[in-house]
């Protein structure tokens, strides 16, 4: 099991800070990072790979920086990222074997991984095929199995389910979570329901900051009543729909059920909802409240900077200040 | 007597100093025993990982560079075979050395235009290091190529060996600039059309300037030989501004 901490992380590229002084530690378990798109996610996750050189701060392994640990880093981690680059031309087992050379895995070795890693993925009928004859959903399960190959115990996945369907996404989780129990797994997405099923801990990124943290539990408790359900008709709906943010709209006949995510009760007739964390993201990508992310300091402690002009600290384990 | 013993022991931490940079040393130290002892089952040596790598890898854009500098090479002793002038020897040898620079930049660049680079960089050998090997290795078969050149042309045309490594040395090394230049640009990142449309535009120059007759002068010769300085200075600049680019990710991810 290997710790790794982000210390005053920080990149910048000319004008823009795609991440904004981030501190965080990751230790054993799967750690899901939420996020819309320009979140930063990518490039925290190419930051921690060793792929891009932070402009300030530090990425540790076990109290030592990663460019300092060099190979014995790299042999540590299986990394697959976002825009997933593959030889159109060769087969699957001939690219599981560029791999495994590149990793410097012995050939006897890397036959057996190999082998066992298309049964996992479920690509061993279409091992020797042609890549550029892969579905998008099949190129993806090889990235997967690619990571794989060296046994990581690092594992770092970015947007690992793009381009799946439900079955494809349903083994996917299943494989990460056996995986998550010796080993730390990073996981970026901006699809919820990848890491609703999966992440021991959330970690929520908004503009270059990790905004929150913390358990699926310990972000319902904190976030609160956010979650309304109220059935209105059309109209009200319309008008409602411009004013909160809704997670979810139902048609029932002449009215419409809408599921609000709002700190305030959106109607008069509205229920309260318990909040899935789909409503927490919804809520805290759409507006970030000093109230929701101040929190006590501890080891899941995550900076947001001084853009509120307050403390706020990102735990949402320890509650307010 | 524990709270006894507990005081103790933080009295004793106290008065013991521990030099922070002996504890980061010693840390490191055992981070690598147990990597080595987790890395029994990593190839024996770093040849043998290059060579598997070798073995395994994409290898068409390399051959088609190699064949590319064998047909030049056929090409230039057909022409003896033929009965070309000096003159003539000498305006195929300009573009044809422009030309293997070029090819040997697109080489490089297929490292970064296929989408591998940023998931070699988290492999045994870093991007860095790939793209060293692989400059290395193109140095080799450009020098090789260019030195059967010359000598080819400074034996059968009874030519002078460094007025002809000039000829050769000077557009190679002005196409490898120029080409390595279009690679380094953040909007051409990834696109090997636009190095390939350098490496044409030099070549045609190497070319056009084969015709011009004062490029044959002796008072020409300080122009080459400053030509040459220059070139290999820029171009040596170059190589570390793309190993700084490669060391900081820059160059390696496709968006």
């Amino acid at each position: 099991m290997h710790r790794i901490e982000l210390i005053g992380l920080e990149k910048k590229y000319r004008e823009k800070t795609a991440v904004q002084c981030v501190d965080f530690c990751f230790e054993s378990g799967v750690y899901g990072l939420l996020g819309e798109n320009g979140a930063g996610k990518t490039t925290l996750l190419r930051m921690i790979s060793g792929i891009a050189e932070p402009t300030k701060g530090e990425v540790r392994c076990d109290g030592i920086g990663i460019r300092r640990l060099g190979k014995e880093y790299r042999a540590l981690l299986g990394y697959l990222p976002q825009e997933f680059g593959y030889y159109r031309d060769f087969t699957a087992v001939r690219f599981l074997r560029y791999m495994a050379a590149l990793k410097a895995l012995p050939k006897k070795r890397a036959e057996q991984k190999i082998e066992e890693l298309l049964d996992i993925v479920g690509l061993a009928p279409y091992k020797k095929q042609k890549l550029k004859t892969y579905s998008g959903g099949m190129i993806r399960r090889l990235g997967i199995a690619q990571a794989l190959l060296n046994d990581p115990e690092i594992l770092i996945l970015d947007e690992p389910t793009a381009g799946l369907d439900p079955k494809e996404r349903v083994r996917f989780r299943n494989i990460i979570s056996s995986l998550g129990k010796e080993r730390t797994v990073l996981l970026s997405t901006h699809i919820v329901s990848d890491v609703d099923y999966i992440a021991d801990q959330i970690l929520m990124m908004k503009e270059g900051k990790i905004i929150c943290s913390g358990s699926q539990e310990e972000l319902a408790a904190a976030a609160g009543q956010i979650a309304w359900i109220c059935i209105v008709p059309r109209e009200t709906a319309e008008k409602l729909s411009e004013k909160y943010i809704v997670s979810n709209l139902k048609n029932r006949g002449s009215e419409v059920e809408l599921r609000i995510v709002s700190d305030q009760k959106p109607a008069p007739d509205a229920a309260p909802a318990g909040p899935a964390l789909e409503d927490i993201y919804l809520y805290l990508t759409g507006n970030v409240t000093e109230s929701l992310c101040a929190g006590s300091a501890g080891s899941m402690r995550a900076d947001t900077g001084a853009d509120t002009g307050a403390d706020t600290r990102g735990d949402m384990s320890g509650g307010e200040e | 007597m524990e709270k006894e013993l507990k005081l103790m022991f933080d009295q004793a931490d106290r008065e013991i100093p521990v030099s922070g940079r002996r504890k980061g040393e010693a840390k490191e130290a055992l981070f690598r025993f147990e990597a080595r002892d987790r890395c029994t089952d990593i190839c024996g040596s770093r040849i043998q990982v290059v060579q598997n790598c070798m073995y395994y890898m994409d290898k068409r854009i390399w051959a088609a560079g190699t064949a590319a500098d064998f047909l030049l090479a056929v090409i230039f002793m057909a022409m003896r075979y033929y009965g070309a002038s000096a003159g003539d020897a000498v305006g195929f040898l300009m573009p044809a050395a422009a030309f293997s620079g070029a090819v040997s930049i697109l080489v490089l660049s297929g490292m970064f235009s296929d989408g591998m680079a940023e998931l070699s960089d988290t492999c045994y050998f870093s991007t860095k290091q790939l793209a060293c090997m692989e400059m290395l290795l193109l140095g080799a078969v450009n020098l090789t190529f260019l030195l059967f050149l010359i000598f080819f042309a400074g034996v059968q045309w009874e030519l002078p060996f460094v007025q002809t490594g000039m000829y050769a040395g000077v557009p190679f090394l002005f196409s490898t600039v120029l080409c390595m230049g279009t690679l380094l640009m953040e909007k051409f990142r990834n696109k090997p059309y636009a190095v390939t449309a350098a490496g044409m535009l030099s070549s045609a120059g190497a070319f056009g300037a084969s015709f011009v007759p004062e490029m044959y002068a002796a008072y020409a010769a300080f122009a080459w030989g400053a030509g040459a300085a220059a070139g290999g200075i820029i171009l040596i600049f170059q190589i570390r501004l793309l190993l700084r680019k490669i060391g900081k990710g820059e160059i390696l991810c496709t968006e």
